[in-house]
């Protein structure tokens, strides 16, 4: 069912998208949120530009990223334990970015659980880089070059969003689980 | 009595907001002064109605409501915040848990530091879940890459030109999750929900699972070193810390039921210790077979 040409409005000019975006073809309003996530994931790699670009949070980035985790640590495991490591990344990501954003609730902090769970999801992205170079160059030392990097990255650019939001008595407490995530997340990338 | 509340108000604020309440205290008490000359007026006509035998309809009751309403509208200015406890949210709430985890970095660190003294107990600062739950953690996730590192190192001595690539065995993680999980969170609701009337009778099951977790916080510099030890050298500092907080573990919870009373203390005493330190060391040794 696609719209014809000829009824789209004219306000593509204006910048009500609101009124426009039901008439917009839907490769636009795809487009405009591939646009949207990629952005994002810009801003974890650069830590330039807009630093609000991560408040108005969606899941498809984390999704993205853990997807692309689990295809590529299960496809390189020993064979029986396929299933097991494409399911074991999937909980240990998706869990652990609740439970460390509950963490960082119940220790008082004012982070919005979507926004956090989002913020650490996108802060991944890095490791999935250096996982995806690991695929690549199987040489121990190298590997572990690159995941030591991907995961000084990640955790820079998560805490920056993280650490502001925590009482001061209770920092080390809550960024000590963003740490332990990452940690491990970088191990099971290393061992592959 | 409700210039009493207000004067213990004045004296629990700051100095900067006492000018105002001074202000509001002089306000309120005229306003006092007034609804009470009021009543009295009220109380006088009710006499005189009765004396009277007038069958008048009794408004005076929604009057006296709205003298005290009127004293309820001027409002301090420097209000104090009524935040609701933790315990006022519901169970299924996040905030009703936040009361488990009002703990700041140094209580943790403390918690940890103590949790080893075979001769006065554990100490705990404070009762908290953070520590157990995330000492466990800890623990499975030191456990799983450092027990896959061991296996690997095995390997490498069995098969020494075969230089291959780490095995990874990811059922370490699984099975040591369960193992320490249940450890620390359900063993000690059995624990307390088995305990006998008379002994731990006024423990909470928070205290139980806070020891039990904070016990196991010496096992994780522990796993650290493992892997690079000999067989031997395993065994015997497995054991030994096992011991020593197993024993720490004992001493803190026979220390809680001294308080409480009973007669055949000596029978009892021996059998539950013992029970404890037994699993506590049979923790231990399952970590060693299991992963190292």
């Amino acid at each position: 069912m696609s719209i014809p040409e000829e009824n789209k409005i004219d306000s593509q000019i204006n910048d009500d998208f609101l009124e426009s975006s039901l008439d917009e073809p839907i490769s636009q309003t795809i487009l405009r949120d591939v646009k949207m996530i990629g952005r994002k994931f810009k801003r974890v790699l650069i830590f330039r530009g807009d630093k609000n670009l991560l408040n108005n949070w969606d899941l498809w980035g984390p999704l993205i990223v853990c997807l692309t985790l689990s295809v590529i640590l299960s496809s390189k495991a020993p064979d029986k334990q396929t299933q097991l490591i494409f399911a074991g990344v999937f909980v240990i990501i998706w869990f652990g970015a609740g439970v460390v954003t509950v963490n960082a609730l119940l220790l008082g902090g004012k982070v919005s659980f979507f926004q956090s769970v989002c913020v650490l999801g996108y802060s991944l992205f890095p490791l999935v880089i250096s996982a995806v170079f690991s695929i690549f160059f199987r040489h121990i030392i190298a590997r572990t070059v690159f995941v030591l990097v991907g995961f000084v990255w990640s955790i820079t650019a998560s805490l920056g969003f993280v650490s502001p939001l925590i009482p001061k008595n209770k920092k080390t407490l809550a960024l000590y689980p963003v740490f332990l995530f990452y940690f491990t997340i970088s191990w099971l990338i290393l061992v592959q | 009595m409700s210039e009493l509340s207000l004067e213990n108000n004045s004296q629990s604020t700051t100095s900067s907001g006492n000018d105002f309440l001074d202000d509001d205290l002089s306000l309120n008490k005229m306003i006092d002064d007034n609804n009470q000359e009021n009543e009295q007026q009220l109380n006088n006509n009710e006499d005189k109605e009765k004396n009277e035998g007038l069958e008048f309809q009794n408004f005076t009751p929604q009057l006296d409501l709205g003298q005290k309403t009127t004293e309820i509208e001027p409002q301090p200015l420097v209000e104090e915040k009524q935040d609701k406890s933790p315990n006022d949210y519901p169970v299924w709430s996040l905030n009703y848990y936040s009361q488990y985890f009002d703990i700041e970095t140094r209580d943790v660190l403390l918690n940890i530091l103590n949790s080893i003294n075979p001769i006065k107990g554990i100490a705990l600062e404070k009762i908290d879940f953070f520590g157990p739950f995330w000492i466990a953690t800890t623990l499975i996730v030191l456990i799983g890459s450092l027990g896959n590192f061991t296996s690997y190192i095995k390997s490498l001595e069995k098969n020494k030109d075969n230089a291959g690539e780490p095995q990874f065995d990811f059922h370490k993680i699984t099975y040591a999750s369960s193992i320490l999980y249940s450890y620390v969170f359900i063993y000690p609701i059995i624990f307390w929900v088995f305990r006998l009337k008379s002994f731990l009778a006024h423990t909470k099951v928070k205290q139980l699972i806070c020891l039990f977790g904070y016990s196991l916080s010496w096992l994780l510099p522990l796993c650290l070193f493992l892997p690079f030890l000999t067989e031997s050298g395993k065994w015997v500092s497995i054991l030994t810390v096992s011991a020593l907080t197993g024993f720490s573990l004992v001493r803190t919870i026979l220390k809680q039921w001294k308080q409480a009373e009973n007669e055949n203390k000596t029978k009892l005493t021996l059998i539950i210790s013992l029970i404890i330190f037994l699993i506590h060391c049979g923790l231990g040794i399952a970590i060693k077979i299991i992963f190292f």
